[in-house]
C-alpha cells in the first residue's frame, strides 16, 4: 500500500513537472533576443560612451528628430512634419502628431528641454559639444512648433538633430526625479517599455498609438546571456528568436541548419593598424607603406572572419557614403614591401633575418591588441598573429602585447606609449573621421592616437567641415582617401560584414547598420 | 554560572574578531582595487579613490550601478539569493549522497561494492568543475533540447525551469571535489566512533551507538561543510558562468570584463557579500565545535 501511494505521488510530480507552459518565445508575435552585455540604465544621456546594446534597445522606444537612413544616404524625419528656413542658420520646425508613452502629447517644450538636458547632464562629451558649438539657441514657437539658431559653420543641420527625443514632463526635476526616469523610461517610439527584471532582463510591448505605422511584433523581450555559445545554442533550441551578430567562425552552422534566416547588415566600423609616430622609426612613409603591402590581408579577412567583409583604402567603410571605391585598397605584394624596404637603406647587417635601419636600429615594434574576456577577442590575436608572422618574411620583427581592455585604452589613447596598435573604429551615421587624423585634435582620450600630423589632411578636413552639398563632400572626402592611402598613418585593413540570424516567421526584416531596430515598425510577421 | 559568563564572554571574542577581520579584510580589498587601472578614473589619484572606496564600504551608501542602472542593494540582494540557493542545496544534495553512502561503506570496508563506490567517487571528484558544467550543459542540449541559461526560469516552461534549478548543482555536487572529501570524512568518522573503547561497550551492553553516530556525524559533516565554503564558492562561480545564472560569481566576473566604467562601488558590495558568507560559515563551523564537541566546549571555556 505504502509503495503504491509513493509511486502514485512520483506519478503526479512527474506529470506537473513534465506538463510544458507556453514559453515566451513560442508566441508567433513575440520577439526575443539575445545580448551579451548588461543593460544598463534607460537615460540615454547619462553614458559617458554609446554603447551597442543600450542604442539597439533605445531605438525601440525613443525617437530623434531626424534619423540617417543608410539605404537612401540622407536624413530622413522621424518626429518633424515640416521644415522651413526663417533666416541665416535660422530653421522653424513643425512637429509630427506624436504621443509619449504615457498618453501625453509631444510639444515643442520637449524638444527645448532635451537639448538643455543634453547640456546641463549629458555625460557623452562628443554629443554635448556637438550641440554646444552647432545650437545657438533653440526658441517654442507654439506647442507644435519651435525655430533652432545655428552657429555660423553649420552645415546639414538635419544631421545635428538626430538625438533621442526625452519627455520634459517625466524628466524635468532633482535627481531622484531623473532616477526614477532612468529606470522606467518613456518615449515616442513604437514599444513601450514594460520592466526590467533581474538577470539582464526587459520587456517591451506595442504602443497603440504609435504615430507612424504600426509595428507588426505585439511585443519583446531582451534576455542577457554571456556565453556566445550558448547564445547560438538558445537560438538553435527556439529559446529565442534573434542573434543580432553571429560569430563569423559560426554563420556556416546556422546557415546549413537553414531554421533561421542570416541577414546581413553594412557595418559601420573598420579594422586599422595605428602607427604611433612617436618612434622615429615609424615616421619613414617607405616602411608603413612596406608593412601594408606586406600584409596580407585578404587571406586573414577570409581565414578569420569567413571572408565576411571588404578590403579597405581608407577610413570610409563601404557602408559610408563618401567612401569613394576608386580609391584602391593597397593589393598583398611582399616584393613590393621588400623594395620599399631596400629603396629607404634597411639591411639585414648581422644576418638575424631581422632589418636593420642605416643607423643601426633594428626593425622591432610592439603590436598592442586588446583582450577580452571569453572568446570575442580571438579573430584578434588570431589577425595580430598573422600579422607577426607576414611581417617576419620581409624582415619587420613584431611582438604581440595584449592589454585588458582599461589597460588598452589608457596605454593608446591617454599615454600613447605604443609602436603599433590593433583597433576597431566604430563611427557614429556622421562618420566624422576627422578626430582620427587632424593635428588639431591630438589630445589625451582623442581619435588621432598615432599623434599623426599632416597639414594638407587638415585642410581637407577643414574643408569637408564647411562644405554644403554632397557633391562638395564627396570630392573632399575622396582627396583625403587618396591622401591617406598615400601616406598611410595606418594599415587599412577590412571593414567586416555583420550577419544577424533570425528566425523564420519574420520576414521583411530591415536592419539599421547602427540602431538595429530603428526600421522594426517595417517587420512583418508571418502567421502559422 | 561562571562556565556561562565565560561561555558567553569567549563568544563575544569570536564575534568581535569576526568583524574586525571582516572590515580589515574589506579595507585591504578597497587599497587593492586602486591599483587597477580605469580608464574613467585617470584624474583621480589612488589615495582619492581609496578615500572614496572606505566611505562606500563605512556609510553602506552604494547608489546606483553604473553596469545594471539598478540600486545596488537590490543587484546584491539578488545576486545573493541565487548564490546562497547554490549553496544551500548543494550542501543538503552532498549531506544527502554521503551520509548514506560513507554509512554504507564504513559498514561494508571490505566489500568490493564499497571498494568501488570509493574508487568511483574519488574519479568523478577529480573531474575539474568547468569540464563537468560544459559536459552537463552538452548533454542537455543533445538530449533535452534545452540550454539551460537561467532566463528559462522565467519564461519557460515547467521542464526548462526544473532543468536550470537542478543541472547547475549536479556540476557542483560532482566537480567540486567536495562530494569525495565529505564522504571520506565522514566514512572515517563513522569507523572511528566504531573502533573506540566506549563504543564496544555500549554495544557488548546491548546498548543502541545510533545517537553517538549521528551526533558525531553531524559534527563531522558541520565542521567539514562550512570549512569548505571557500572552495565551494570558487566552484559555483563557475557554474553561475556556465549556466548563466546572475549570482554574485557572475557580477564578479561582468564587473572585471567591462571596458569602461568600471562599477567599483557594486565590486565592494559583491565582495562583502562573499567575505560575509565565508564568515557566516566560519561562525557556524565555531559554534558547532563548540556546541558538539565537548572537549573543545569545556577547553574554550576555561
Amino acid at each position: 500500500m505504502n509503495n503504491t501511494l509513493y509511486i502514485k505521488f512520483i506519478l503526479f510530480v512527474t506529470i506537473i513537472v513534465l506538463v510544458p507552459l507556453k514559453s515566451h518565445s513560442q508566441f508567433a508575435e513575440h520577439l526575443s533576443y539575445t545580448e551579451q552585455d548588461a543593460l544598463g540604465q534607460f537615460n540615454p544621456y547619462d553614458y559617458e560612451i554609446e554603447r551597442g546594446v543600450s542604442l539597439r534597445f533605445f531605438s525601440l522606444i525613443y525617437e530623434p528628430l531626424y534619423r540617417y537612413n543608410f539605404d537612401d544616404e540622407s536624413y530622413e524625419s522621424i518626429l518633424v512634419e515640416s521644415e522651413r528656413r526663417t533666416g541665416a542658420n535660422q530653421y522653424n520646425f513643425r512637429l509630427v502628431d506624436a504621443t509619449w508613452h504615457d498618453g501625453e502629447a509631444l510639444t515643442a517644450e520637449d524638444i527645448k528641454f532635451t537639448y538643455k538636458y543634453i547640456l546641463e547632464h549629458g555625460k557623452n562629451e562628443v554629443i554635448r559639444n556637438r550641440i554646444k558649438d552647432e545650437i545657438a539657441n533653440i526658441r517654442v514657437v507654439s506647442d507644435k512648433e519651435f525655430s533652432i539658431q545655428f552657429t555660423d559653420h553649420v552645415n546639414q543641420f538635419r544631421s545635428i538633430l538626430t538625438q533621442w527625443i526625452l519627455p520634459k514632463h517625466a524628466l524635468d526635476g532633482d535627481s531622484a526625479v531623473r532616477q526614477q526616469f532612468a529606470r522606467s523610461p518613456i518615449g515616442t517610439g513604437p514599444f513601450v517599455f514594460e520592466e526590467k527584471g533581474r538577470q539582464g532582463r526587459a520587456s517591451l510591448t506595442k504602443f497603440d498609438k504609435y504615430h507612424s505605422g504600426l509595428p507588426k511584433i505585439e511585443s519583446i523581450s531582451l534576455r542577457r546571456v554571456l556565453d556566445t555559445s550558448s547564445r547560438i545554442s538558445g537560438l538553435l533550441a527556439g529559446q529565442s528568436d534573434l542573434l543580432i551578430e553571429v560569430p563569423p567562425g559560426r554563420l556556416q552552422e546556422l546557415e546549413s541548419r537553414m531554421m533561421h534566416q542570416i541577414e546581413p547588415y553594412l557595418s559601420i566600423s573598420i579594422n586599422t593598424i595605428s602607427f604611433n609616430f612617436k618612434n622615429p622609426l615609424l615616421e619613414d612613409r617607405n616602411l608603413r607603406l612596406a608593412m601594408s603591402y606586406g600584409f596580407n590581408r585578404e587571406l586573414t579577412l577570409n581565414q578569420w572572419y569567413e571572408g565576411q567583409g571588404s578590403l579597405i583604402s581608407g577610413p570610409y567603410s563601404p557602408a559610408s557614403s563618401l567612401h569613394d571605391p576608386d580609391v584602391r585598397p593597397l593589393p598583398y605584394d611582399p616584393d613590393e614591401a621588400v623594395r620599399l624596404l631596400n629603396e629607404s637603406g634597411y639591411e639585414d647587417k648581422n644576418g638575424d633575418g631581422i632589418l636593420q635601419s642605416p643607423s643601426g636600429e633594428k626593425l622591432s615594434f610592439d603590436i598592442l591588441i586588446r583582450s577580452t574576456v571569453g572568446a570575442t577577442g580571438l579573430p584578434a590575436q588570431n589577425v595580430s598573429q598573422d600579422f607577426v608572422d607576414n611581417m617576419r618574411e620581409i624582415g619587420i620583427e613584431i611582438n604581440l602585447k595584449i592589454e585588458f581592455s582599461d589597460n588598452f585604452d589608457r596605454v593608446v589613447y591617454y599615454d600613447k606609449e605604443f609602436d603599433l596598435a590593433l583597433i576597431e573604429w566604430t563611427f557614429d551615421p556622421r562618420y566624422n573621421v576627422a578626430p582620427m587624423f587632424h593635428s588639431d585634435l591630438i589630445q589625451p582620450g582623442g581619435r588621432n592616437v598615432g599623434s599623426y600630423r599632416n597639414i594638407e589632411v587638415n585642410l581637407l578636413f577643414d574643408s569637408l567641415q564647411i562644405a554644403s552639398q554632397y557633391r562638395d563632400r564627396y570630392r573632399i572626402a575622396s582627396q583625403i582617401q587618396r591622401k591617406l592611402a598615400e601616406e598611410a598613418p595606418h594599415i587599412f585593413m577590412f571593414s567586416v560584414m555583420k550577419n544577424a540570424a533570425i528566425d523564420l516567421r519574420f520576414a521583411n526584416v530591415v536592419i539599421d547598420p547602427f540602431h538595429f531596430f530603428s526600421y522594426i515598425n517595417r517587420w512583418e510577421v508571418i502567421d502559422d | 554560572m561562571t562556565n556561562q559568563l565565560t561561555s558567553r564572554s569567549a563568544w563575544i571574542k569570536h564575534l568581535g574578531y569576526s568583524v574586525f577581520q571582516f572590515f580589515a579584510t574589506m579595507v585591504l580589498f578597497c587599497y587593492l582595487i586602486t591599483f587597477l587601472p580605469d580608464s574613467q578614473l585617470l584624474d583621480k589619484s589612488q589615495t582619492e579613490r581609496f578615500t572614496e572606496y572606505l566611505l562606500i564600504l563605512l556609510t553602506l551608501d552604494f547608489g546606483y550601478s553604473t553596469l545594471y542602472g539598478d540600486p545596488i542593494w537590490e543587484i546584491v540582494l539578488d545576486s545573493g539569493i541565487k548564490t546562497l540557493f547554490l549553496i544551500l542545496t548543494s550542501i543538503a544534495f552532498i549531506i544527502l549522497f554521503t551520509v548514506p553512502m560513507s554509512m554504507y561503506s564504513a559498514y561494508n570496508n571490505d566489500h568490493i561494492l564499497s571498494r568501488l563506490l570509493n574508487k568511483a567517487l574519488f574519479i568523478i571528484s577529480s573531474v575539474p568543475i568547468l569540464v563537468v558544467a560544459i559536459i552537463i550543459v552538452a548533454l542537455s542540449v543533445s538530449l533535452l533540447g534545452i540550454v539551460p541559461e537561467f532566463n528559462l526560469f522565467y519564461d519557460g516552461n515547467n521542464v526548462q525551469k526544473v532543468a536550470v534549478l537542478t543541472l547547475p548543482l549536479f556540476a557542483i555536487i560532482i566537480g567540486d571535489g567536495i562530494l569525495f572529501s565529505i564522504f571520506e570524512t565522514l566514512q572515517d568518522k563513522i569507523k572511528k566512533i566504531k573502533s573506540e573503547p566506549w563504543v564496544k561497550g555500549i554495544k557488548a551492553r546491548g546498548g543502541n551507538i545510533n545517537k553517538h553516530l549521528v551526533r558525531g556525524i553531524t559534527e563531522s559533516m558541520i565542521v567539514s561543510v562550512t570549512g569548505k565554503i571557500s572552495f565551494l564558492i570558487s566552484g559555483i562561480i563557475v557554474v553561475e558562468l556556465v549556466f548563466n545564472w546572475q549570482g554574485l560569481g557572475f557580477i564578479l566576473l561582468d564587473i572585471f570584463s567591462q571596458s569602461s566604467q568600471r562599477d567599483y562601488a557594486l565590486l565592494i558590495a559583491v565582495m562583502a557579500l562573499i567575505l560575509l558568507f565565508v564568515q557566516a560559515s566560519g561562525f557556524i563551523r565555531r559554534f558547532t565545535i563548540m556546541k558538539m564537541n565537548p572537549e573543545k566546549k569545556y577547553s574554550s571555556a576555561a
